[in-house]
Formats: structure tokens, sequence, C-alpha cells
């Protein structure tokens, strides 16, 4: 029973932080308001833009490929670490996510977070 | 908890609102002042597309201008569809309309004819001069009409198209396969390396023989190459085995495939074991880098133009930046993919470089799709970094297709194939 509880729990968190888009991760956190930062990590910039030749420009796919525009900075950061650990099914993503140290996949998760609030209005 | 994430969200909403308005009123301008950085972009292809836009997308301070001759660029990815039968001309046909009205680069449809590395400036056959602070050359390919005897540009326009530059050379070898004598073969002649789109040829030969099939079953593909192994090979011949019976004939160089010359009249292609006839004859010739860079002295003895791998700065004129198939770019292949994503790292690098910041270190992907019939698709992909052996593809990540994939796997991958070109169109043109 307790054990239902806790996945409930943890299903109502993804879905929580896949609903807050451009809101970059800190869901978990209690720090309160994260000021905008107008700088974005370099290496995070030249990493991410590959992303968009397949997923489309910042993500907005308007093809078969699953669009990630929104999502949030966690969700990107587990889907991309999954793909590479073979977690999650995929035909070419997980060759690509394994070219990625776990490093690089933050920094990717942290631009498309960045760059996702720069165009939200 | 939803409370509290919405005041978060509210919050950025209005900081974003103020950012936003502050870009608009000294970013966004596109008339040309007086101390605004240009960079002047030649070639509106996979490579120099994707760099006027990212430039633009990423720092909207700096005026972009873009020389491309045609209204419409035909991609030569997803060329061997039309010839197949699965796509229409109009499938692969990108404008330039989003890059003029959303991106604000200024689109001139004209062709450089000089290059003037010292005073920075780029002179258009219609006369006019631009001044650029950086120029970023995406060329393409230019064939070496005159490695096969017998064999020159008329010939690949009236007889014996190469059809790898998309457009009339598209239409031309598309018109002569629907015309071809059922019982006529046609020969496929792909040139040693390195060369644009190393699968290509092989996609071509797996989808005309699929028009084959339907249409001209007694007719058969030689491919008479001039290499000993190519792109993808096991998984190609795999699927010709699987779906093509022998319709799909490969002769690698030493076993009969080196073409010498060709015949336009008798219809014949020269090999060192005699002479093979077609019906319809696709002569793909050695390339080098596209004529501006040559005629601008950015080549070197290789016909290619060797580039600074952080910044594809050119190591021979500074201040001009070399992409795509005309480049030299450690061991990755000329393809579309490929340009795209360097013109992405370059627009980057030109901004830190504009910005006086120092450039990121650059991450390069290659995704290739190559349909072997409608529902069956083989991929190659790879991801590169630079080491202190220059641009390398990354051990361990990338790879091919299991060559034990299943049917469904092959059919997804042609699904995804199709994703593919929307998306790359769209994030290049669109």
């Amino acid at each position: 029973m307790l054990k239902q509880v806790s996945v409930w729990a943890v299903a109502g968190m993804i879905a929580t932080v896949t609903l807050t888009g451009c809101n970059s991760g800190d869901a978990g956190k209690t720090s309160g308001v994260r000021a905008i930062e107008d700088e974005f990590n370099p290496r995070g910039q030249i990493l991410a833009l590959s992303c968009a030749s397949c997923h489309g420009t910042d993500g907005k796919s308007v093809g078969i490929m699953p669009g990630f525009y929104g999502k949030s900075q966690v969700y990107l950061e587990n889907a991309l670490k999954q793909f590479k650990n073979g977690e999650r099914y995929s035909t070419v993503m997980e060759r690509h996510a394994k070219g990625y140290t776990d490093e690089e996949i933050t920094l990717i998760a942290e631009y498309f977070g960045w760059a996702c609030q720069q165009t939200t209005n | 908890m939803n409370q509290n994430i919405s005041r978060r969200g509210f919050n950025k909403l209005v900081l974003t609102g103020i950012a936003g308005s502050t870009l608009g009123a000294f970013g966004m301008a596109t008339p040309l002042f007086a101390n605004q950085k240009h960079v002047v972009v030649i070639g509106g292809g996979f490579g120099g597309a994707s760099a006027a836009k990212y430039i633009r997308k990423l720092d909207p301070s700096i005026a972009v201008t873009l020389i491309e001759p045609d209204s419409t660029f035909y991609t030569c990815p997803f060329s061997n569809w039309v010839m197949g039968g699965l796509k229409a001309m109009k499938d692969i046909a990108q404008t330039f309309d989003v890059l003029k009205n959303r991106y604000n680069v200024d689109v001139i449809h004209d062709t450089a004819v000089e290059i003037d590395a010292v005073n920075h400036s780029v002179t258009l056959m219609g006369g006019k001069v631009l001044n650029y602070d950086r120029l970023i050359v995406s060329p393409g390919i230019d064939f070496k009409y005159d490695a096969l005897e017998g064999y020159s540009r008329e010939a690949a326009e009236t007889v014996m198209p190469h059809a790898y530059q998309a457009g009339p050379q598209t239409e031309l070898i598309t018109r002569q396969l629907q015309e071809l004598r059922d019982g006529d073969n046609v020969l496929i002649c792909p040139p040693g390396n390195p060369f644009r789109c190393p699968p290509g040829p092989y996609e071509r030969a797996s989808l005309i023989a699929h028009y084959l099939k339907e249409h001209k079953p007694n007719s058969k593909v030689i491919i008479l190459d001039d290499k000993e192994k190519f792109s993808k090979q096991g998984l190609f011949m795999k699927g010709w085995e699987r779906l093509y019976g022998g319709m799909i004939e490969w002769r690698s160089a030493s076993m009969g495939g080196k073409v010498l010359g060709v015949d336009t009249k008798a219809m014949t292609v020269e090999t060192e074991f005699g002479p093979e006839k077609g019906g319809l004859i696709n002569i793909i010739p050695p390339q080098v880098a596209g004529k501006i860079a040559r005629d601008a002295g950015l080549v070197d003895s290789s016909g290619w133009c060797p580039v600074n791998p952080i910044t594809f700065e050119s190591s021979i004129h500074p201040g001009i930046h070399v992409i795509g198939d005309a480049c030299i770019a450690g061991t990755m292949p000329k393809s579309g993919f490929a340009a795209s994503s360097q013109g992405k790292v370059t627009a980057a690098g030109i901004i830190r470089l504009m910005q006086g910041k120092v450039p990121a270190p650059p991450s390069l992907v290659n995704t290739c799709y190559s349909l072997v019939a409608p529902g069956y698709a083989v991929s190659v992909a790879a991801v590169y970094k630079l080491t202190s052996d220059g641009i390398v593809s990354i051990k361990g990540a990338g790879g091919l297709t299991p060559m034990d994939a299943d049917e469904d796997q092959l059919a997804e991958e042609a699904t995804y194939a199709r994703g593919w070109y929307k998306n790359i169109a769209q994030d290049i043109w669109g």
C-alpha cells in the first residue's frame, strides 16, 4: 500500500515537472524564485544546437520525431540519460546519447531550459 | 504546489517580458547601422542557410546577407526518392521566404564571382560589391568532368546526368528512367572517396531498382564503382538480397568497376574489363570544392578547403569561414546534415568572436538515413568532437542500424527518415 502511494507521488511529480514547461527543473528545490539568467553556457549552446536537426528548431518538431520544446530541464536530462543507458527504446537516439558525458547532458538540458525562457513571450 | 509554480512562472514571464522589450528596442532593427557587424554568406544550401538563420536567431544585432543564385533550392537528400517515384520535385523544393521575412536575412539572388580577402568584399555577377566583417563560404561541390574521357558538362546536361546536384539533373534522370526500355540496364558510376553523400549512389541504386521492379522487371542496375567498399555496404547488400533478388549488381574497382571513359553516342562506359552498355547511364564524377572557393584560393592541393576546426575559419584566408562539402572537417562525411551542423557551430563561433569572446569547442553531429525500399530504411549516426587529431567521431557512440534489425525496426527507420527531412528542412529554411 505504501509502495502504491509513493508510485503515485512520483508520477504526480513527473507530471508536474512536465507541465511546468520552461520552469527549468527547479520544481524539487525550495529555494524560491530563480532569477532569469541573461547568460547561457556557450558549451551548452554548442552541444544543444545539434538536436534541432532532427527535433526542429528549439525542439519544436514538425515531423514524427518527438518535440521537446517546453519540457523541463529535469525531464530532458532524465530522458537523455535513459537513452544513453539503453533504458529507453529508440532506433537512433541511443547512438547519439552515448556521445555525451553526463555533464554534457546536463549542459544540454540547462541550455534548452534557458532558451525556452527567452522565447516564452 | 501548483500555485507556487504558477507564481514562479508568472515572475519569470514578467522578467522575460522586460528582457524581450529591451531586445525589441536595440536588437531587432534590420537597417545596416554604421557600427553594425555584417556577415555575408555565399550559398543557400544546408550549410549556408543554417549559418544565416542561426546568426540572426542567436544574435539579431548582426546583419546577415545571403547570396544564392536560385530562388528555389532543391535538396539532394530525398532526390533519390523522386527518381524512385516516391516524391515529387515540389517535395524537395526549399525557398528563402522565412529567412527573409522572419529572420530578416537580406537574401540576394545572384552569384558571387570574386572575393577580395584583403579588403573584405565580395563582388556579385550583377556588379554589386558587398563589404563584410566576416564571410561564410558554403558553395558545395563542383565536378571534375575531365577525369573521364568523353564526359563533359554538356554530356551531363543532355545524355548522362550526374544527378548529384538536385534540380534539372533530377528531372532529367527521372525522365530517362521512365523512358527506359524494359530489359535495358541502368549503370550507376560512383567516384572514389571523398565525395558528397557517401551512401547516396547506393540509396539511388535501391530506389531505381524499386521502380524497375514495378515498371521494367527485365532491367537491372549495375554499379560500376571506383572503390573497393562503400558506406553501409553490409546493410545495403542485405537489403538488396531481401528485396530485389539479383536486380542490383555491384562491381568494385578491381573487379571491373573502374570507369575510364564514356561514349555518349554508343551509350557505353569503358571499363578495364571492356565496354558496358546502358539504357540509362548515371556518371557521378570526382568532385572538388565549389568554384568560388577555388577562385578565392581557399583550397589546398586536395581541392578542398582546410579550416580551423573550432570556427571553420579558413586556414588560408582569415575572416573567411568555409563550411559544408567544400571544407575538410576531420572524419565528418560530406553530407547535408554535416553541413548544417557546421553552419550552426560556425554561427555560434562568429557571434562569440564578434562579441570579443572565446568560441566554445565544437560539438557536431551527423545522421544519415538511406531508403532501401518505401518501408525499409537503414541509418548511420555519429557525434563528433575536437581532439588533438582534429574533428573525430566519439568512440562508443553512433554507428549503424544493427545488421539483425527486424522488419519493424527497418520500417520505423523509414518513418523517421521522412520525419528527419521535415525537421531539418524546417530547421534550416523554415
